[in-house]
């Protein structure tokens, strides 16, 4: 991924993996108005494996402590499924101790965004990491 | 009554040692005859053997009073011992036990009645049964005995007797006249302590995390109407829903320093510590803190630096302590004032000062400036919007690295808020950065 010469392709589709329905109602209303993001929604870690096969997204925010599946095991089993290995995931947690920010990225995640997060500037900071992941 | 007991003739020969005299020998004759110089010998012969006799009784009795005297110091420095929490011994620098006390053989499963014949090399030959981690503890007491620092502490998990965490503080011991005896090692039990530690790290996690989750939801959704995105609205309702973006922003960070403070103390407050240069992290801290100053038409400024500062530290640390000093310093300096920050050296220290011009720290607060939750007054809370546990967040990273921090303030004339770091001297290490 960490290809200087790699174009960097387009962000339009995020799928977002939050159990908290007014979490997902606010950041999926910031993503899209701010970021102009189609955005869907799955309230757990085990849906979004069921439906791994016929995922169509660019990126998956994922949230950590959820109560079926944590993060890290979602993001380890989208990695088995061939369909899905290859989506970029960003972690979105309030667990984002200098420890487990080092954890996330060794399973691969390409950032971690905290929560709170800032509503305005958070399609910013996924452009950004995005961007980020392409660049090096 | 010489007379009497018809004794015509005596001599008197005193009984003397080389420092003082004992007593007097008399000898007396019921003749009237002059003293011969054979008697005279004989005499100071007999008096010197019984000075001597009379010394050695008295430096016997001296003796065994002394003698007493230790072992009745010796009891109740043993019992003084006994008494203790603690499971002590005393090593020479010969490598033996000195002193031990009972809770030592309790501790470590040892026989009382075989404690004053228990040897170190029997301790070292039962360390792998006693400790989890016995070379760890075997090594803390080697390398230590000779040279090391005058007092350190350490932590070591027990598996037999009975399944603990033992808390080790050791430091060296002396004799009034400076004479080098061994060093001492207290083991603690602090299983029950380490346990409440960690269920007070978990509980304040779980409610910061608890408290996270509507924060978001309440922070985003008030951020998106502030943001316009839902509408336009009316003067009134932009107002309060301001108010309280700005409340549920104050509450984030409120619980953010909670959670360091709280590392802080457990000493779980992780730093990344590397080589940096403190002048390009000063000037960014400056940058950052640019757009938060002017909304008190506050001027950030360095007056006074240096070409370089390199310091070992963790870059987002020092970041924090920046932050920290620079937004207090502009909250409390007046309107249209200036911030001056400088950087000198001094004896292989750098230090960083940050100084406003405001009403200076009001004399009954200064005692608990870098207390948790201390401000001024009960409006500057209000009115400046801090969590009151900055500066002493700040104190524990500076001390972390081990800097100072500490103030200057003159009533209104202003407050110089500065910290130390010591200078990072590995130059190879420098270069390969």
């Amino acid at each position: 991924m960490n290809n200087e010469n790699k174009s960097i392709p387009p962000l339009n589709k995020i799928i977002l993996v939050e159990d908290e329905p007014d979490i997902q109602t606010v950041a999926k209303m910031a993503l899209e108005a701010m970021g102009k993001f189609t955005v869907q929604v799955f309230a757990s870690g085990s849906q979004v494996i069921q439906q791994a096969d016929s995922l169509s997204a660019d990126l998956i925010l994922l949230d950590v402590m959820m109560p079926d599946m944590d993060g890290i095991s979602v993001l380890e089993k989208l990695r088995t499924i061939p369909h899905a290995a290859k989506i970029p995931v960003i972690f979105m947690t309030a667990k984002v101790s200098p420890p487990e920010i080092i954890t996330y990225k060794n399973y691969g995640a390409i950032g971690v965004i905290a929560k709170p997060f800032d509503p305005m500037s958070l399609a910013d900071t996924v452009r950004k990491i995005w961007r980020e992941s392409y660049d090096g | 009554l010489l007379l009497e007991n018809e004794v015509h003739s005596y001599a008197e020969i005193p009984l003397c040692t080389e420092k003082k005299v004992l007593g007097v020998l008399y000898a007396f004759h019921k003749q009237n005859r002059k003293l011969l110089k054979a008697d005279l010998d004989y005499l100071l012969a007999l008096a010197n053997r019984a000075a001597i006799s009379i010394e050695k009784v008295n430096l016997y009795e001296d003796l065994r009073l002394t003698n007493r005297l230790l072992q009745n110091q010796k009891g109740e420095l043993q019992a003084v011992l006994d008494s203790t929490g603690g499971a002590i011994a005393l090593i020479s620098p010969e490598m033996q036990f000195i002193t031990l006390n009972q809770k030592f053989a309790e501790t470590f499963g040892i026989d009382p009645e075989e404690i004053n014949s228990y040897q170190l090399q029997t301790f070292v030959s039962q360390a792998k049964n006693i400790f989890k981690d016995p070379e760890a503890v075997i090594s803390r007491i080697y390398d230590t005995i000779n040279n090391a620092p005058q007092k350190f502490s350490d932590l070591f998990t027990q598996i037999w007797p009975i399944q603990r965490e033992l808390g080790l503080f050791s430091r060296t011991v002396r004799a009034a006249s400076g004479e080098y005896l061994g060093r001492l090692f207290v083991f603690r039990d602090v299983t029950h302590e380490r346990e409440v530690d960690r269920m007070k790290s978990e509980f304040v996690s779980m409610v910061s995390h608890e408290l996270r989750t509507p924060l978001t939801s309440i922070h985003g959704s008030l951020g998106l109407i502030n943001g316009g995105v839902t509408g336009d609205l009316s003067e009134q309702t932009k107002t309060l829903v301001e108010i309280a973006y700005k409340n549920s922003e104050r509450l984030i960070r409120l619980i953010n320093d909670i959670l360091d403070i709280e590392k802080a103390e457990s000493g779980k407050m992780v730093f990344d510590n590397k080589g940096i240069d403190l002048i390009p992290i000063i000037k960014q801290a400056i940058q950052f803190n640019t757009a938060y100053s002017d909304q008190y038409g506050v001027r950030l400024q360095i007056t006074d630096s240096i070409p370089e500062a390199w310091v070992f530290a963790d870059s987002d640390r020092l970041m924090q302590v920046l932050t920290n000093l620079l937004s207090n310093a502009a909250k409390f300096s007046p309107s249209e004032g200036t911030v001056e920050i400088s950087v000198t050296r001094r004896n292989h220290y750098f230090k960083i000062a940050i100084t406003d011009h405001g009403s200076g720290i009001p004399k009954e607060f200064r005692k608990r400036i870098f207390q948790r939750f201390a401000q001024g007054d009960a409006s500057t809370t209000r009115k400046k919007g801090g969590t009151g546990l900055g500066l002493s967040i700040c104190k524990a990273i500076v001390e972390k690295l081990n800097g100072k921090i500490g103030y200057i303030s003159k009533e209104n004339m202003g407050t110089t808020f500065f910290f130390t770091l010591p200078e990072w001297i590995d130059k190879k290490e420098k270069g390969n950065l």
